[in-house]
């Protein structure tokens, strides 16, 4: 019992972090063996699927069913954005990062962030219970568009459930996105200016910024979808069942949707410019035009929503200023791209496996990015809407990008976590069969869509005009199982280096920001005096310091030698 | 409690209250879609809602706002316990004006009239959060234990919100 009390009791932004990071791996697990129970469908439409397939499906012989297929699809797309890549991204680094470099003992409100936790676990919870309702789990996409999610077309109590669990944890995210905005305005130690944060900091602050702007906008919509559920209003019904607008659902969750692409990406963009400046060993360049474009997208975030709705019979004007808009966002993000590769460009570049990976991020990113830009020009998303294309686009940068900068932050703070190095090797093996996988995965979607595969179809080799595609949709399954498979090299990996893994010196990648300063694992109170920070936190390969020093930076805190 | 915990908490209620008024715009951004929708407005039903109870909603919500501004301003303690007062009146008048919208027969099928009563239902909720904690922090200054105005100050705020918001519902379902 005192255990329990002491762990429900907890308010520490570590141990916190800690818990957020074991929540998001065991979802990021869940959504993954979905995924691959769904690809399976696509190699081998209607057979049984194997080891799973008896335990999930018995009903019908272990295959997939076209009702479980909706399912599966639907779970893991909201399992993995809200119940994965949001916890182990924000939740986790989020906790864990900004009062150790921001200089700061705890966060703003060390109570809330012990309440957010358990509010989200709360929801965690509920989003399993979901799956396992009398009449079904959730079947109406990731997006859950009404009528698909009305009663009226989806009457399992899974999606009502769900739709609980997406209120719930939109509730965890705004008490979250409070502490994180409050603590860096008021938190950061002296000395640290907002010019000398990292940018790491930065990026979770923007993303807080938008997490409170537009997650209240989710909750908002699934409220009123929830009353349409179980109190008989009829918001998003129309036609004989109801005078509603299923149209205005989908304002209110693109409202919400657009700026939960950077909500997700913006901490990914900040981990890689410390990344990539601390293992190129230079500063990051230009500091402040990567602060200001990730300023700019975070602030043109709301405005760009209208191009997932092109479909949707907007006015040619409307559409025509979403798509100026849309465009327009991509001129920051390519800033802070070439600011990356400028960063890169006649570094000393040490290709540690954090490295790696935020080297991957980068690569997936342009690749995400650009196949974007077909789907924010009216013309060519007319083409390009629900297919297989968008898939492949939004994986590539909500899955592909978020899965290696979270995997870049993971082996890079791995050791101020838990005291302990990760093995290199596994990491380089983890490393190498992830990313060739994933771009093999997630490109043939982009090939797939562009020869005309519909997505969400439950057997698309029924259509005599994409049965030739069975091909291409057989080998993304496998590179989808061998990227799975390689997850296990990560499992072996952490699980081994929490108990045998080698001792973590302080500051083992030689970086300059605050935490490095402190002892590995961070102690409790994280400084024993406040640190006064005296420059910003790029002071990487200088000549003259190695000259003194035998060492190529100088951290945050330390005096000019 | 230091002064720069005191503004902690100013900043952390003034974050809260700026995401939270973003759910409130979404549903009346909502109402603006319903409004333009089939069922026409106003709900038929808006007509049987006594006009007093309406502006009386409004303008105790304004006064008790004023009351408690004023008061924490001028540290005048009598004007606070007005305030707290007039939010509970408010509260009072909430709940009147729910039970005149179920007695004028709002359909709930129809989304103009569930728009209404989601809107005025979901303030009534955070219209007795802002009483309940004004009258307790109100309660431990009054007996003058460990609570200062600090407190009192972010209930005040939490308050105004509760004022604003139901003066753009108001404006937004009884005027525009």
């Amino acid at each position: 019992m005192a255990s329990l009390a002491r762990l429900l009791r907890a308010t520490d932004h570590k141990q916190i972090a800690k818990r957020y990071l074991w929540a998001g791996l065991i979802f990021l697990a869940i959504g993954g063996v979905l995924a691959m129970v769904m690809r399976w469908q696509w190699a081998h439409p209607g057979e049984p699927v194997p080891i799973l397939g008896p335990l999930l499906f018995p009903e019908s012989g272990g295959a997939v069913t076209p009702a479980s297929y909706t399912s599966l699809f639907t779970n893991h797309g909201l399992v993995m954005i809200f119940f994965a890549i949001t916890p182990i991204l924000i939740g986790a680094f989020g906790n864990f990062c900004i009062p150790l470099m921001i200089g700061a003992r705890e966060m703003a409100f060390p109570r809330l962030t012990a309440l957010s936790f358990w509010v989200f676990a709360t929801s965690q919870a509920l989003a399993l219970a979901s799956m396992v309702m009398p009449h079904g789990a959730a079947a109406s996409g990731w997006t859950m568009y009404p009528p698909m999610s009305a009663t009226i077309a989806e009457p399992g109590h899974g999606q009502t459930v769900m739709i609980a669990a997406i209120f719930t944890t939109g509730i965890a995210t705004i008490l979250g996105a409070v502490n994180f905005v409050t603590t860096v305005i008021t938190k950061r130690a002296p000395g640290m200016t907002w010019t000398r944060l990292p940018l790491t900091v930065w990026g979770l602050w923007l993303t807080s910024i938008l997490s409170a702007l537009f997650v209240p906008v989710l909750g908002a919509a699934s409220l009123l979808l929830f009353l349409d559920r179980v109190a008989g209003t009829s918001f998003f019904i129309a036609g004989a069942a109801g005078t509603g607008d299923p149209l205005l659902y989908q304002h209110l969750f693109w409202i919400f949707g657009h700026p939960e692409v950077y909500i997700l990406i913006l901490p990914v963009w900040g981990i890689l410019g410390d990344l990539l400046a601390t293992f190129a060993r230079k500063p990051a360049f230009w500091y402040r035009g990567t602060v200001g474009a990730m300023c700019t997208v975070a602030g043109m975030s709301g405005l760009v929503y209208g191009h997932h709705m092109f479909q949707t019979g907007l006015g040619p004007m409307l559409g025509k200023a979403f798509e100026a808009l849309t465009l327009a966002i991509s001129a920051p993000a390519v800033v802070l791209y070439v600011n990356w590769l400028c960063t890169l460009w006649r570094g000393s570049i040490r290709l540690t496996v954090p490295m790696l990976f935020s080297l991957g991020a980068v690569f997936v990113f342009g690749a995400g990015g650009l196949t974007g830009l077909y789907l924010g020009a009216i013309t060519t998303d007319i083409h390009l809407h629900d297919s297989m294309w968008v898939v492949g686009h939004f994986h590539l940068i909500m899955a592909a990008a978020t899965f290696l900068g979270s995997f870049a932050a993971i082996y890079y703070w791995f050791p101020k976590m838990f005291g302990r190095e990760l093995s290199r090797r596994l990491g380089l093996l983890h490393f190498g069969g992830s990313l060739i996988f994933l771009v093999l995965t997630f490109s043939l979607m982009l090939v797939a869509g562009y020869a005309g595969q519909p997505r969400r179809l439950y057997d698309p080799f029924q259509y005599e005009f994409i049965a030739h595609l069975a091909g291409i949709n057989s080998i993304t399954t496998y590179a989808a199982f061998a990227l799975g498979a390689f997850q296990l090299v990560f499992v072996v990996n952490f699980v081994i280096s929490l108990w045998r893994g080698r001792r973590a010196a302080p500051n083992p990648w030689q970086a300059t920001t605050l935490e490095w300063t402190v002892a590995s694992p961070a102690p409790p109170q994280n400084f024993e005096t406040l640190p006064t920070v005296r420059r910003g936190p790029y002071e990487l390969g200088r000549p003259d310091v190695r000259d003194r020093l035998g060492r190529d930076y100088l951290d945050q805190i330390e005096e000019e030698p | 409690v230091t002064w720069r915990d005191e503004e902690t908490a100013s900043i952390g209620v003034i974050v809260l209250l700026g995401a939270w008024s973003m759910s409130f715009l979404a549903l009346l951004f909502s109402l603006g879609i319903v409004r333009g929708g089939p069922s026409g407005w106003p709900p038929p039903a808006l007509a049987d809602i006594p006009a007093s109870l309406r502006s009386a909603s409004v303008l105790v919500a304004v006064a008790s706002s004023a009351a408690l501004a004023w008061g924490l301003r001028a540290r005048r303690m009598p004007a606070v316990v007005i305030g707290g007062a007039l939010a509970v009146v408010f509260v009072i008048a909430q709940v009147g004006l729910l039970r005149a919208f179920a007695g004028a027969g709002f359909e709930l099928r129809e989304p103009p009239d569930a728009m209404v009563i989601a809107l005025a239902g979901f303030h009534a909720v955070h219209a007795v959060l802002g009483a309940a904690g004004l009258a307790w922090v109100a309660g431990r200054a009054w007996s003058r234990t460990d609570c200062g105005y600090g407190p009192l100050r972010r209930w005040a705020m939490f308050w105004h919100f509760v004022s604003a918001t139901w003066l753009a519902i108001y404006l937004a379902v009884f005027v525009a």
